[in-house]
């Protein structure tokens, strides 16, 4: 046998792709993929919220939330709240809810609606209400948020985008953490047009329950001293800017001609 | 506010594509310059076979010496090639990233072996084997060492 060597000019062991058309066409699919799967999903949670009958979500709450029983307590306070929740609820045409109203004693400034007819209002925010009016504005604009199943949608889709990102990088990547900010963005625009729909809500219950509107303005106002107070804000990354809920608030009273005084 | 909220946010995307950007252009002009070096050096070392073979091939072929060589080399991933491959592990198919890694490797390390006894007639029984090298991160191997061994051959004249 007879050595005779030769040089292979073409690699057999590499596969001749260009890495660049590779990584876009790659990225391109992945990408394709999820935005399918996040339309998709708004389109379940939609059809899931409209399924969703009020026992349900009280038996689901009832084993999600098991700690909100502690907070419950029978303060003055909170005994005023929830007459006040319940004088505003009953304006409501076809309401099945029922809710409780909790005053939790962190100092932050806020109040959420949480699933089952939780309504948790803190400190921070009760102690700067001046009137009762204005305090109904902010439990009207929970109840809002109930009446249009709100408080369902933000558990919806970006949970569970979340979760499928984490689960193909994992969740401390830095694709996880984006697409999870990516996903806060968005939802914080949908949040916001929320926002707006709970408040014009809430306006229109005060109306009814008691003629005038004075409460919004002043909580509006409440809320404008509270952002120079502080600049990086948490309750303003899911709600608008005071200014823009005032110009919302301020269009649909005039359009309702609903008196702004008592 | 919001807008520099929502620039924070993208400074990570920004600085991952900044790293993936330098890490495509230095690691193609890195591995096309090793590609050439490689080329270049294979040719040169024609002369010398290295072979598999646990037996010098014929009885005519007396051994005067041998000695065992042996070359290793340790390549790494650029940060763009990572990337590729964290997409591939969704998608399946052949990683073209890590093949041209191995490949790289490899034949390199075979160089390297043949490098350590140029005047060998032949080198015989070698064996390759590959390691990575580092921890296994979340975007998988970071780099590759190969080992390539084998007995280097004089034959008498």
């Amino acid at each position: 046998m007879k050595y005779s060597p030769k040089l292979i000019e073409e690699n057999v062991n590499v596969t001749p792709t260009h890495p660049l058309k590779e990584f876009f066409l790659l990225l391109g699919a992945l990408i394709g993929i999820l935005v399918v799967v996040y339309f998709s999903l708004g389109a379940a949670v939609e059809w899931a919220i409209g399924s969703l009958t009020w026992e349900m979500e009280k038996k689901l709450s009832s084993t999600l939330l098991p700690s909100l029983e502690f907070l419950l307590d029978s303060t003055e306070d909170s005994e005023s709240l929830k007459k006040i929740t319940d004088e505003l609820s009953q304006q409501i045409s076809e309401n099945p809810f029922s809710y409780q109203v909790i005053l939790s004693d962190s100092s932050e400034f806020n109040a959420i609606a949480l699933p089952g007819g939780n309504i948790v209002v803190f400190r921070g925010l009760y102690e700067k209400t001046k009137s009762e009016n204005e305090i109904a504005f902010v439990l009207g604009h929970e109840l809002g948020h109930f009446y249009h199943r709100d408080h369902l949608r933000g558990l919806g889709r970006g949970l569970v985008l979340w979760f499928l990102t984490a689960t193909l990088f994992g969740g401390d990547s830095s694709i996880s953490s984006l697409s999870s900010d990516l996903l806060l963005n968005v939802e914080r625009k949908h949040s916001q047009s929320q926002e707006t729909a709970a408040d014009l809500f809430a306006a229109d219950l005060l109306f009814k329950r008691y003629g005038h509107t004075e409460g919004a303005f002043q909580f509006m106002q409440n809320m404008i001293d509270q952002e120079e107070e502080e600049s990086f804000f948490p309750y303003f990354s899911t709600h608008p800017q005071p200014k823009k809920r005032l110009e919302a608030l301020e269009e649909h009273i005039r359009e309702q001609g609903y008196p702004t005084t008592p | 506010m919001e807008f520099v909220e929502i620039l924070f946010e993208f400074v990570n995307v920004i600085i991952l594509l900044l790293l993936a950007t330098l890490g495509y252009f230095s690691g193609t002009i890195l591995e096309k310059r090793h590609y050439r070096s490689i080329l270049k050096r294979e040719k040169n070392f024609l002369k010398i076979p290295a072979v598999s073979l646990e037996k010098v091939i014929s009885p005519e072929m007396k051994v005067e010496k041998s000695d065992l060589v042996c070359g290793s080399a340790v390549i790494s991933l650029d940060y763009f090639k990572r990337i590729l491959a964290g997409l591939r592990k969704i998608f399946g198919g052949s990683i073209g990233a890590y093949e041209s890694l191995i490949d790289r490797a490899r034949r390199e390390a075979v160089l390297r072996m043949k490098e350590q006894d140029p005047q060998a007639d032949m080198i015989i029984n070698i064996r390759i084997e590959t390691f990575p090298i580092g921890q296994n991160t979340r975007r998988g191997v970071g780099s590759v060492e190969a080992i390539a061994y084998g007995t280097a051959i004089h034959l008498k004249k």
